[in-house]
């Protein structure tokens, strides 16, 4: 499955991250737990959830999560949202 | 979980996400490569989780992009509004005026393919709402005959989802009520009938016109025809007169029984009678409507949800898929059209069957009437309006109060006590009768997992009650009773009913148990043992009732000439009585063959490996016993009863012989009443063969004896059979 993931930071982890940078990458992961991380998915959705767990095959549960969809394929195009709960993508 | 593809390639596909805020003092930040980076790192089976993860609690969450649970997968269309600029619902139809009709028609019966869908538990957004054209009435403005029939299919909808509503038995079925996010606009709607009507009188017109000789034609040549081919004119008119009018109807019945204290009823069945004559002229109009289209044979057009067998125009379930729950809804499969017209002719029957009430005040009636309702396992549509019939403003009927209807049931007249309305007891009688009206008016399971439920708050009262009436009673003796107040020996009579009926609710909910096949064979000897004494008692009771009854109205006709004596009440009672009678004598004869047999080997045993006899006994009757039903040991007194039974003594007990001479004696009383004339016959039968098998077993033991139902669904019949 293709996706994307894109995670809020406030400035305050960009910097520890970037000073932690000597960290392994499954560290760094570590740190990113129960943050936000918005979740891009082929069929052109959105997921925004609280980062809860990866696995080796890049499986991931979101917390708390919400949806977003295009009312229309063609772009510019109003999204629509709702909540879903806990999801594994 | 789905395997991942292993493709590096997911960076290019930047989101297009400045709609979606990352929050106060952030900015969102790429972390694809990081995660792939870890996740290369990751042994097998690691995961990288907070302390809190619980893995048990993560099977719950709902996977993406698995049509089971991802209820947002974008299918076909995003949107109602995509579909429809897509063409997908299309107004008009066609151009061409014949495919524009047959269109039309295909609509109109899918629609009804999915009603009827949607009355057999699934919801309305997968099934009638999955029309476009339902979704989005507005848009067909400018076609009356579409517009008008979507109206008055939304206001259908409506009527019943109300009608189910108020009766709160969408407890059974959850799907049928949810409406949430549907558009329903009740005055919008309501203008769909009087538009169908016109349309309707137009068609009609155009009907008479094509019917006309070439000369008279000429004169009515101003009607704007269906379509082109005047040849098939005709034809295509009578197919959406049946349709139009069949909705028509059918809202008007609905309307018709919605009135209160069942004043709408007798229309209704009028109502009833014009929608099952037209569903016959559908079945005419499928031939020609099947005309052109190639036939792939037999099966297939049986399997289609139009009469043509063409797919519609303009539905999309998958449309609806997130109106409701974060998960799909089920997957559905639609009637088939055939099948979506039966389903209306047995609702149209079960409707009309309540229409048919009489509304008497007589409690014996409409317990039995119900009782005879439910025979034909009447879907919840019918059983709602039933509800509502019976049961409204806490009254019966809307109309007379339980204490009326009480009171005359053991011959007293409570209607002008009105102090005795606001007693306790009276009040809390009043709950129970209404409660246990509505729980006959339920479907079997949930039926009969009610009655058993209620059977200890029935005992409850009927104790706490007993004290009080005692009481008063003792109290009252010193005084010479005033005329005009006759409180207490209502209270009096009616405490002493409260057991019959009690039996009453013991005995249907014993029963039930037959119709839901909870007995194997080899507990029906302790079955039928139940049966016995809760039939005993009740017979016993409801025989005390009559005599009570009929002197009472014997002193009221003689000192008052002009008194009225309920005649055809006291007969149907007073037959009612023996057969109880005739059904007691064969649960006893029953009870002894079936003990007699297991006695000597020629029966299964009820004792297996896991339970014992004691413990079987327990789990069926738990629910009775803890209602003190009967007071004593049961279980004691069946082994008891049940234990000396011996094959070679069986010919000399009388009772399936005194079942079959009672039979005999009240069939001419039911002769009136067919639905009661079938069952004592059944009874007679059961009788007659089982004296026939017990000559045959008392003889010889080496026969095989099973037990069937074909004569009565719940008094067997021992099959003989040589080994």
């Amino acid at each position: 499955m293709e996706r994307d993931a894109e995670t809020s930071t406030s400035n305050a982890i960009v910097e520890s991250t970037s000073q932690g940078s000597d960290l392994d990458p499954i560290a760094r992961v570590r740190k990113l737990l129960f943050r936000q991380m918005l979740v891009g998915i082929k069929d052109g959705r959105f997921f925004l959830g609280n980062f809860h767990c990866i696995d080796k095959q890049g499986n991931i549960i979101l917390q708390d999560t919400v949806e977003y969809r295009s009312i229309r394929r063609s772009s510019p195009s109003p999204t629509e949202q709702r909540c879903l709960g806990m999801i594994l993508l | 979980m789905q395997p991942v593809r292993e493709e590096s390639s997911s960076i290019h596909h930047h989101p297009r996400n400045s709609s979606i805020p990352s929050g106060d003092n952030s900015v969102w930040a790429d972390v694809s490569p990081l995660l792939s980076a870890a996740c290369s790192d990751l042994h097998e089976g690691e995961l990288i989780h907070g302390d809190n993860f619980n893995l048990f609690a993560a099977m719950s969450a709902l996977e993406i992009m698995d049509p089971k649970m991802d209820s947002g997968i974008v299918s076909a269309f995003s949107s109602i509004d995509e579909a429809i600029e897509s063409g997908f619902a299309p107004v008009p139809i066609s151009s061409n005026s014949t495919v524009n009709v047959e269109s039309i028609i295909d609509i109109m019966d899918h629609l009804l393919v999915c009603e009827a869908t949607w009355h057999m538990g699934h919801s309305l957004a997968q099934t009638v709402f999955s029309c476009i054209y339902v979704l989005r009435p507005e848009r067909t403005s400018s076609q009356a005959l579409l517009h008008s029939y979507c109206r008055v299919i939304r206001a259908t909808c409506r009527a019943v989802v109300s009608v189910v509503s108020d009766a709160r038995t969408n407890e059974e079925d959850d799907l049928f009520t949810m409406t949430y996010g549907l558009p329903f606009n009740g005055d919008e709607d309501a203008k769909g009938l009087p538009l169908l009507n016109a349309v309707e009188e137009t068609i009609c017109r155009q009907l008479r016109a094509c019917k006309a000789t070439s000369s008279k034609k000429r004169v009515l040549e101003e009607l704007e025809p269906l379509q082109t081919n005047p040849q098939l004119e005709e034809s295509f008119c009578k197919a959406l007169l049946c349709r139009i009018r069949f909705r028509k109807h059918f809202l008007h019945t609905l309307n018709c029984m919605r009135r209160p204290q069942g004043r709408g009823l007798e229309l209704a069945r009028k109502h009833i009678a014009s929608c099952i004559s037209e569903l016959d002229s559908f079945l005419e109009s499928a031939e020609f409507l099947r005309i052109d289209v190639v036939e792939n044979g037999e099966n297939e057009i049986e399997e289609k949800t139009t009469a043509s067998g063409r797919h519609p125009i303009g539905f999309d379930p998958t449309l609806n898929k997130r109106l409701s729950a974060p998960t799909p809804p089920r997957a559905i499969k639609l009637l088939s059209w055939k099948k979506a017209i039966d389903y209306y002719v047995k609702l149209l029957h079960n409707l009309d069957q309540i229409c048919a009430f009489s509304m008497e005040p007589d409690l014996d009636y409409v317990l039995q009437s119900v009782i005879q309702f439910q025979k034909s396992r009447p879907d919840l549509v019918s059983r709602a309006h039933l509800q509502l019939l019976l049961v409204q403003d806490g009254k019966l009927y809307g109309r007379d109060t339980f204490l009326a209807i009480c009171a005359r049931a053991v011959a007293l007249d409570a209607t002008r006590d009105h102090a005795l309305q606001k007693n306790e007891y009276i009040l809390q009688l009043g709950q129970l009768m209404t409660n246990l009206l509505k729980i006959l008016c339920a479907n079997t399971p949930w039926q009969r997992r009610k009655l058993g439920k209620i059977l200890n708050d029935w005992s409850i009262f009927r104790v706490q009650m007993g004290i009080t009436v005692g009481q008063a009673m003792q109290q009252d003796t010193s005084r010479t009773p005033k005329n005009g107040d006759k409180s207490l020996v209502i209270l009096n009579h009616i405490y002493g009913w409260l057991e019959e009926q009690i039996n009453w609710v013991a005995l249907r909910f014993l029963m039930l148990g037959f119709d839901l096949e909870l007995y194997s064979p080899s507990e029906y000897c302790m079955v039928y043992w139940y049966i016995y004494i809760t039939l005993w008692k009740l017979a016993e009771r409801a025989r005390f009732r009559v005599l009570i009854i009929v002197n009472t109205e014997e002193r009221k006709a003689k000192k008052n000439k002009d008194y009225h004596r309920d005649m055809a009440r006291e007969d149907r009672i007073s037959l009612c009585v023996l057969l109880l009678q005739c059904q007691t004598s064969l649960a006893q004869g029953l009870t002894v063959m079936l003990s007699a047999l297991r006695n000597q080997g020629m029966c299964i045993k009820s004792e297996g490996p896991f339970n014992t006899e004691n413990e079987k006994f327990t789990q069926h009757f738990e629910l009775l016993q803890k209602a003190s039903l009967p007071e004593y040991d049961a279980y004691e007194s069946y082994t008891e009863s049940t234990s000396h039974t011996r094959l070679d003594y069986l010919p000399m007990y009388e009772y399936f012989r005194d079942a079959q001479k009672i039979a005999k004696d009240i069939k001419v009383g039911f002769a009136n009443d067919p639905g009661k004339l079938a069952e004592v016959r059944g009874l007679e039968q059961v009788a007659e063969h089982n004296i026939i098998a017990v000559n045959l077993i008392s003889r010889d033991c080496s026969l095989k004896v099973s037990f069937e139902f074909n004569h009565h669904p719940y008094f067997a019949t021992a099959v003989v059979r040589r080994s």
